[in-house]
């Protein structure tokens, strides 16, 4: 062999030489595959595991599959990951697989890329969520395909920086109209005893999201709310994010809550519609973790009952996804001195009653839906069963997900069912379209 | 004729009260309990620019004296200034925590 060291050559020389003969090979190996070690990104190498209930929540043992910078693979394609649909209100299973898919990849690729292959944000709950645990994620995520409709929403709701998007071709806001991310301190910061005395950020975001809602119907119905309008909107939103508050926090009733909303006109069908989205997002103990925790002896008594009642009925349900559906129902709250006054546990049908006559149209296509995602559960009001309703000699309203809204038969598991993953916290979303033939032929008949 | 003043806890800031939580520490900050004692009919002055009392926060404020005082009896307690839309929600507050909820889960 040439490299060889000849025969009574000292041990150093031979040795010498069989590292040589390494070394070229090693270099002539780098050289085949075209470059050196490909570098690690500076703010990747950087960047530490960050712990969020979330993505613990979308990849089980998370931190255990975290992988630091140096433990990934350089030499692996940059992932790509496909987007098809985000949208807890038409495809809630499919839109927590997406946002699985992105919680493992950011665990282990050094780069991705994050393709949204949809035409329009319709639902900005996953937004929100994703908006929530960005923060925690690696900066693996570098570039990818948008459209330009859902980069107009991303910007105009502000989410494009917390989601570290740049938009540089973005030049107009047409056609959107939006109310940007609201948001509450985290849980549990709150030092003064009397928080409650001074005015509130869900009150601030009421203030804000009437007036916004205001600007939507001027520009779609050229109308506006009434004083009524007004308090009703106001009580709805006001009450759910009250609602937020307590249940995600249950020990100090002082939760976390992120809100954002939008109008866009876009075409449908041959035609132009005004298509309203709206989701409310708390982190931390879900509606039925809450209420089992802090409900008042009696009415934890009647959740058993209620629960009993539909297992008769045959319900395939968990237990934890009938709960969540008992306290949706009026005059359930977990609040002891609320529930012993009976000066509690009807926002959420309030909300519901206002979302329905915003979106009132004479078309079953344009009808209201919401989507509530907490825990393991999903409700889904669309259709059928959008609103609860009030039986004869009731005052209170029922909405029980089956043809009679009664306990005697299990809810319609198209419509209320568990979920693959168990999210902590409480995602509300909501989208209805403002219909200007309906409000038309409303207003001319001067109801 | 002792007052009630919403200002207090709107400050200006917002044009709304909302959330059982603040309607409760709202009761125990005009001490409202003594207030339903009081011989005298009581004032409670809304805010001009307030639009909107939230069921939620009515009731943590006043159920104990709707309850306390009886429908007719609350109303000839206290007096509400306010405009026509947030008298039309207290009315609404007012008949909704009379009603019947157990009628659900019982």
């Amino acid at each position: 062999m040439a490299n060889s060291a000849p025969p009574g050559a000292p041990i150093a020389e031979r040795l010498n030489r069989k590292r040589y003969a390494r070394s070229q090979l090693s270099a002539e190996a780098r050289r085949l595959r075209g470059s050196s070690k490909p570098p690690i990104p500076k703010d990747v190498l950087a960047f530490r595991y960050r712990p969020h209930a979330m993505l613990t929540a979308l990849l089980q043992n998370r931190e255990h599959k975290w992988r630091s910078a140096l433990k990934r693979d350089r030499w692996a394609d940059p992932s790509q990951v496909s987007l098809q649909r985000l949208s807890f209100l038409d495809a809630p299973e499919e839109t927590l697989d997406c946002l699985s898919k992105l919680t493992a990849i950011e665990a282990t690729a050094l780069k991705a890329q994050i393709d949204f292959d949809f035409e329009y944000v319709e639902d900005i709950g996953p937004f929100l969520v994703m908006q929530d645990f960005w923060h925690c994620f690696a900066p693996v995520f570098t570039g990818g395909t948008i459209y330009p409709a859902v980069q107009k929403v991303l910007f105009a709701l502000g989410l494009n920086r917390p989601l570290g998007m740049h938009f540089p071709t973005l030049r107009s806001l047409r056609d959107v109209w939006a109310l940007p991310v609201q948001r509450r301190r985290a849980a549990g910061s709150t030092a003064s005893d009397d928080r409650y005395l001074e005015p509130q950020t869900s009150e601030i975001a009421a203030d804000r999201l009437v007036d916004e809602i205001n600007i939507w119907l001027n520009a779609a119905v050229e109308a506006e709310l009434t004083d009524q309008g007004r308090g009703n909107i106001k009580s709805m939103i006001t009450e759910l994010l009250d609602n937020a508050e307590r249940h995600s926090s249950y020990e100090n009733k002082d939760g976390s809550w992120s809100l954002a909303a939008f109008m866009a006109k876009r075409p449908v069908d041959g035609e132009m519609r005004f298509l309203c989205y709206f989701a409310i997002l708390s982190t931390g103990s879900s509606i039925e973790e809450s209420l089992r925790a802090t409900a008042p002896a009696e009415l934890s008594e009647k959740l058993r009952n209620f629960v009993e009642a539909m297992r008769m009925s045959k319900a395939r349900q968990s237990d934890e996804t009938l709960i969540t559906l008992a306290a949706l129902q009026d005059g359930v709250t977990r609040d002891e001195r609320a529930y012993e006054a009976g000066s509690g546990g009807y926002g959420f049908m309030h909300f519901v009653d206002a979302v329905n006559i915003l979106g009132l149209s004479n078309r079953a296509e344009l009808r209201p839906k919401i989507t509530i995602i907490s825990g393991r559960s999903c409700i889904r009001l669309k259709d059928r069963y959008i609103r609860g309703v009030r039986r004869e000699g009731e005052a209170v309203r029922r909405l029980l997900f089956n043809p009679s809204n009664s306990l005697g038969e299990a809810p319609d598991d198209q419509f209320v069912h568990d979920l693959p993953v168990r999210l902590p916290g409480t995602v509300i979303s909501v989208g209805f379209t403002l219909d200007p033939d309906f409000y038309r032929t409303t207003l001319n008949a001067g109801d | 004729m002792p007052e009630i003043e919403l200002a207090r806890l709107t400050r200006g800031d917002v044009r709304n009260l909302s959330g059982q939580e603040r309607g409760l520490r709202a009761r125990e900050e005009f001490d409202v309990d003594a207030l339903d004692r009081e011989a005298e009919p009581v004032l409670v002055k809304v805010p001009r620019d307030l639009d909107t009392i939230s069921p939620s926060f009515f009731r943590g404020m006043f159920s104990v004296s709707i309850l306390t005082l009886g429908v007719a009896g609350f109303w000839s307690h206290y007096v509400f200034d306010a405009s026509p839309a947030v008298l039309e929600q207290v009315q609404d507050a007012v008949s909704g925590t009379i009603r019947d909820r157990n009628q659900i889960l019982s």
